[in-house]
């Protein structure tokens, strides 16, 4: 996916005078020089890449397709579609919505080439929440209750009455780990993209193509179950 | 659909977490909503949970990549660079 090449029309005139008409700055001038590095074959410009988005791309491809090593293979291809198009990339959009674009296209284009050895019903598809049963309903007194409708039924009890090294064990999280995978695939996207990357909730609404309201309800049962899954950890002897 | 109300219950404040972290509450219900934490220690223990769960979800992201992560994209870049269209070629068809 490339953007328009800004090349000049051929039967375009040259401007006469171009101290008077300057060429408006591109939108995303740093992932310009950061384009133009890596047409230069600029390694370290490239490296600064990797560093920065391979995880970020990695874990993201882990929510279209369940397999490590498939995901490797997505990012891999992900990587040699961002270098094929680089010429193409003029700066209007981020760099990094580009990039991630390129890789849910991979991600979502592989995750059908598996579908097609795997059982249907053995895939998790793209779900309506819509009807997803409310979390932590049977913590609250039914709204016909005599007495404090809506309150409390089982409160939460303080974490921070743990000990640090409780909260903050690897265990943690791996269960924070554990709890967004196993997340229905709309709220995985966009916890990962907002809570794990924290791209802005604009950037996560363009990029999902998601109301700002849609995304939030997602970003509200995704945040409620994961945790919940802490908790349950935390309850544990 | 919300009422304008001047109280919430506890189930509707956590209903109201997330547009409340994101700044996203109108003027009155947000008036109502912190005056409901202040008034409930539960609720605003539930709140903290959450902001724990977020602070805990993006530690996600600052664990250090794998050593050898930036081997095979690294192969790529070079082959790419020297026009070796080999190691380019697809490993599916789109």
């Amino acid at each position: 996916m490339s953007e328009p090449s800004q090349a000049p029309h051929p039967c375009a005139e040259a401007p006469a005078n171009t101290a008077t008409a300057p060429t408006p700055l591109p939108a995303f001038a740093d992932d310009l020089r950061t384009a133009q590095a890596l047409r230069a074959g600029d390694e370290a410009a490239f490296v600064a890449l990797i560093d920065r988005y391979h995880v970020a791309m990695l874990r993201l491809a882990l929510v279209y397709v369940s397999d490590r090593a498939v995901a490797e293979e997505v990012v891999q291809d992900a990587w040699i579609r961002v270098l094929r198009g680089i010429h193409g990339y003029a700066g209007r959009a981020a760099l990094k919505t580009w990039l991630f674009h390129i890789l849910v296209n991979c991600a979502k284009t592989r995750a059908q080439r598996e579908r097609r050895s795997v059982p249907f019903s053995a895939l998790a598809d793209d779900a309506d929440d819509a009807d997803e049963a409310p979390i932590d309903a049977d913590r609250f007194l039914p709204p016909d209750a005599p007495r404090h409708p809506g309150g409390w039924l089982a409160p939460p009890h303080a974490w921070d009455e743990l000990p640090e090294e409780r909260l903050l064990s690897r265990e943690t999280y791996a269960r924070v780990e554990h709890a967004i995978v196993a997340l229905p695939p709309r709220q995985r996207e966009v916890i990962t993209l907002r809570d794990i990357e924290e791209w802005t909730a604009e950037e996560v609404c363009n990029f999902l193509g998601l109301s700002e309201s849609n995304q939030r309800v997602l970003l509200h049962r995704a945040r409620l179950r994961v945790r919940q899954e802490i908790e349950r950890y935390l309850r544990e002897e | 659909m919300m009422r304008t109300p001047n109280s919430l219950t506890c189930r509707e404040a956590v209903d109201l977490i997330t547009d409340y972290l994101d700044a996203a509450l109108p003027s009155p219900l947000l008036t109502t909503y912190e005056r409901h934490l202040t008034a409930c220690p539960e609720c605003d223990i539930f709140l903290r949970q959450i902001r724990s769960t977020i602070w805990l979800t993006h530690r996600l992201a600052l664990q250090p990549a794998p050593p050898g992560t930036r081997e095979a994209p690294l192969r790529v870049f070079r082959a790419w660079k020297n026009g070796d269209q080999t190691i380019l070629h697809d490993t599916f068809d789109i």
